[in-house]
């Protein structure tokens, strides 16, 4: 679906939450005291204010999706959303968002109800850091709920902070992000004209955000082969699309493994259409069951020695010290 | 006048759901000699008007009005329980299209605002009949599903229609609308909530309980209440206040039976499924 570009004010930073706490602009409200009626929240996607509101509310998880345009970013997280509508995913249960109507108008194009012949997600537009929200419990007693923040942005903004480190700068909720997805176009990789320009794109641009320093070091970085059944139905390639990935993979590792905190793959399909070997959400559970079980944050407060290092205390308090310096 | 406080019970629930025929049927039980109720009428005090027209259409086996939108009919009814002990319950019954444009326009009235102030729970309804499925292209037609796989990347933006949020599915309709109250300042949690599953009679040969019938119909809105079992605490029923479809030549012998009769209560710990007002027990004890 085509978007209407809307290019965010020259040096503005998107996504910085404790600029974001400063009055926001002030928006007319509507004159209620002649009106019988009280105004609700929109449920649209949160802005920077409304994002650092709930991040000052309580503790939230937030999940950076990186990739180009059409990459699956925003079907990635329709397709979780979708997954919650039929039952509670990998043992989590749905338990609330403030973003629902923001969720139903992307989830639009891939339902009947659109009068589509084929699913499809609307196209992010370019503009300003949007976040959208859904909250989760466990399963299982003791019940435990975590809100998660996701980032919808453009990949727009990514091509052009793959270009650029100014650029990469404005991308400023990078510093935030606990869980960080690069999705590389699994309908490219499987091309041979597309797949090196895409994963050299990706390598680039994880390049520029750890050169740019808005990589936070305690963020968990996985590199995600989108559109997995693309993979699956490309037969005759199928042999060298997979050694090309596995190759892709090692590249990264060289390139990044000692400088990321974690650096882990992962071959998803959100909304398989090429494949019907493979579930609708293919491997998003797990992706949910990490992202809840795995908290950068409160690794980084694990103070208590290892005692399983042949390590003198001293040694193991420098270790420490460098760490949180490293970190901060 | 009465000495007690009243109690407020909110009537919830999108268009069509039986909000309205549910307290016709009410109305009539408690003052239904031959249904030995948990609650029955005392006496009458102040205008009972509404009550008593939506109640006569009931026993004549006639649809109940349906409200007007922003009309509020604040239904009041002096009981009596077991212990001989005086319970008033107020009901303000709003129009099911004002709860729809929670959803979609956003707003609220500020007199729904006040009762849920005052309320002491709340009775959800539900129509297994109206409800919208959120039905995904890739599982709706497996020819459909054939053809996208083989045809190259279509734009269906250029046919697809606009999203109209009335169309969302009921589910996460229902959600908002428990965020809604839950949102509000003056929200004191626990708030209790009677899930009324309404038409039980048209989905009773499924076998399911209500419960299992509400994981399985709507999951969304029952991991939500499952996750906040701490800001909600719900009960779920299967109803049927109408006792079964109204037209005479699909239905001859629901004018036969005894108007009572024709109600079923369904639940958890129900002892007489003729007894609406044990589904109101949870709420007011």
């Amino acid at each position: 679906m085509a978007a209407t570009p809307e290019t965010p004010a020259p040096g503005k930073p998107t996504g910085l939450w404790p600029a974001a706490q400063a009055p926001a602009a002030a928006t007319p409200a509507p004159d209620q005291s002649k009106s019988d009626l009280i105004s609700l929240p929109s449920g649209a996607e949160l802005d920077e204010s409304g994002a650092a509101k709930l991040a000052a509310a309580k503790p939230v998880r937030l999940i950076v999706t990186t990739g180009p345009v059409d990459a699956g970013k925003t079907t990635l997280l329709t397709s979780l959303y979708e997954l919650f509508q039929s039952a509670p995913v990998a043992n989590h249960l749905f338990a609330g968002s403030l973003t629902l109507p923001a969720f139903e108008k992307r989830c639009h194009l891939s339902r009947t109800a659109s009068g589509a012949d084929s699913p499809d997600t609307p196209r992010t537009p370019f503009g300003d850091t949007k976040y959208l929200h859904l909250a989760v419990c466990s399963g299982s007693s003791p019940k435990t709920c975590l809100d998660l923040l996701f980032t919808d942005v453009s990949g727009e903004a990514f091509e052009r902070a793959k270009d650029s480190t100014a650029e990469c700068e404005r991308l400023s909720f990078l510093k935030r992000a606990d869980h960080l997805l690069m999705l590389l176009d699994g309908e490219k990789l499987v091309r041979d004209d597309k797949r090196w320009a895409t994963a050299q794109d990706s390598t680039t641009l994880l390049q520029s955000f750890l050169d740019s320093g808005m990589l936070a070091a305690r963020c968990m970085v996985k590199v995600v082969f989108s559109k997995y059944d693309c993979l699956l139905a490309a037969a005759a390639d199928k042999e060298s699309c997979e050694t090309f990935w596995a190759a892709t993979k090692k590249k990264f590792e060289t390139k990044f493994g000692n400088r990321l905190a974690s650096l882990q793959f992962a071959e998803i399909a959100a909304r398989p259409k090429r494949s019907t070997a493979l579930d609708f959400g293919h491997r998003l559970p797990e992706l949910l069951t990490e992202w809840v079980a795995l908290s950068p944050r409160s690794r980084l407060m694990d103070f208590e020695p290892q005692v399983n290092l042949p390590m003198r205390e001293s040694e193991a308090f420098a270790a420490r010290h460098f760490n949180r310096l490293t970190a901060s | 006048m009465t000495d007690h406080a009243p109690k407020r019970l909110l009537l919830l629930g999108l268009p069509d759901t039986g909000k309205t025929t549910f307290l016709a049927a009410l109305w009539h039980i408690v003052q239904d000699t031959d249904i030995a109720s948990s609650l029955q009428f005392e006496k009458l005090e102040g205008d009972s008007k509404y009550l008593n027209q939506i109640s006569k259409a009931w026993l004549e086996c006639s649809p109940v009005a349906r409200n007007p939108l922003d009309t509020e009919n604040l239904a009041q009814m002096i009981l009596k329980n077991g212990e001989g002990d005086l319970v008033t319950l107020l009901f303000p019954d709003l129009s099911g299209e004002s709860f729809t444009l929670q959803w979609s326009n956003r707003q609220l009235t500020k007199t729904y605002d006040q009762s849920l102030r005052q309320a002491t729970g709340g009775l959800l309804f539900i129509h297994p009949g109206k409800l919208k499925k959120p039905v995904r292209i890739d599982t709706a037609d497996p020819l459909v599903q054939e053809a996208a796989r083989g045809a190259p990347h279509a734009d269906d933006a250029n046919t697809a229609v606009q999203w109209d949020p009335e169309k969302s599915p009921t589910q996460v309709q229902l959600v908002e609308i428990l965020q809604f109250i839950s949102h509000r300042d003056h929200f004191q949690p626990p708030f209790r909530l009677a899930i009324m599953i309404s038409a039980w009679d048209t989905i009773a040969r499924f076998k399911d309980t209500p419960q299992q019938w509400l994981s399985k119909r709507l999951p969304l809105l029952d991991q939500f209440l499952r996750s906040n079992d701490d800001s909600f605490q719900t009960i779920v029923y299967g109803v049927s206040a109408q006792g079964g479809e109204y037209s005479a030549a699909k239905n001859p012998e629901l004018l036969k039976k005894s108007p009572g009769n024709r109600v079923q209560l369904v639940g958890e710990n129900v002892k007489n499924p003729h007894d609406l007002t044990e589904s109101l027990k949870c709420l007011i004890t």
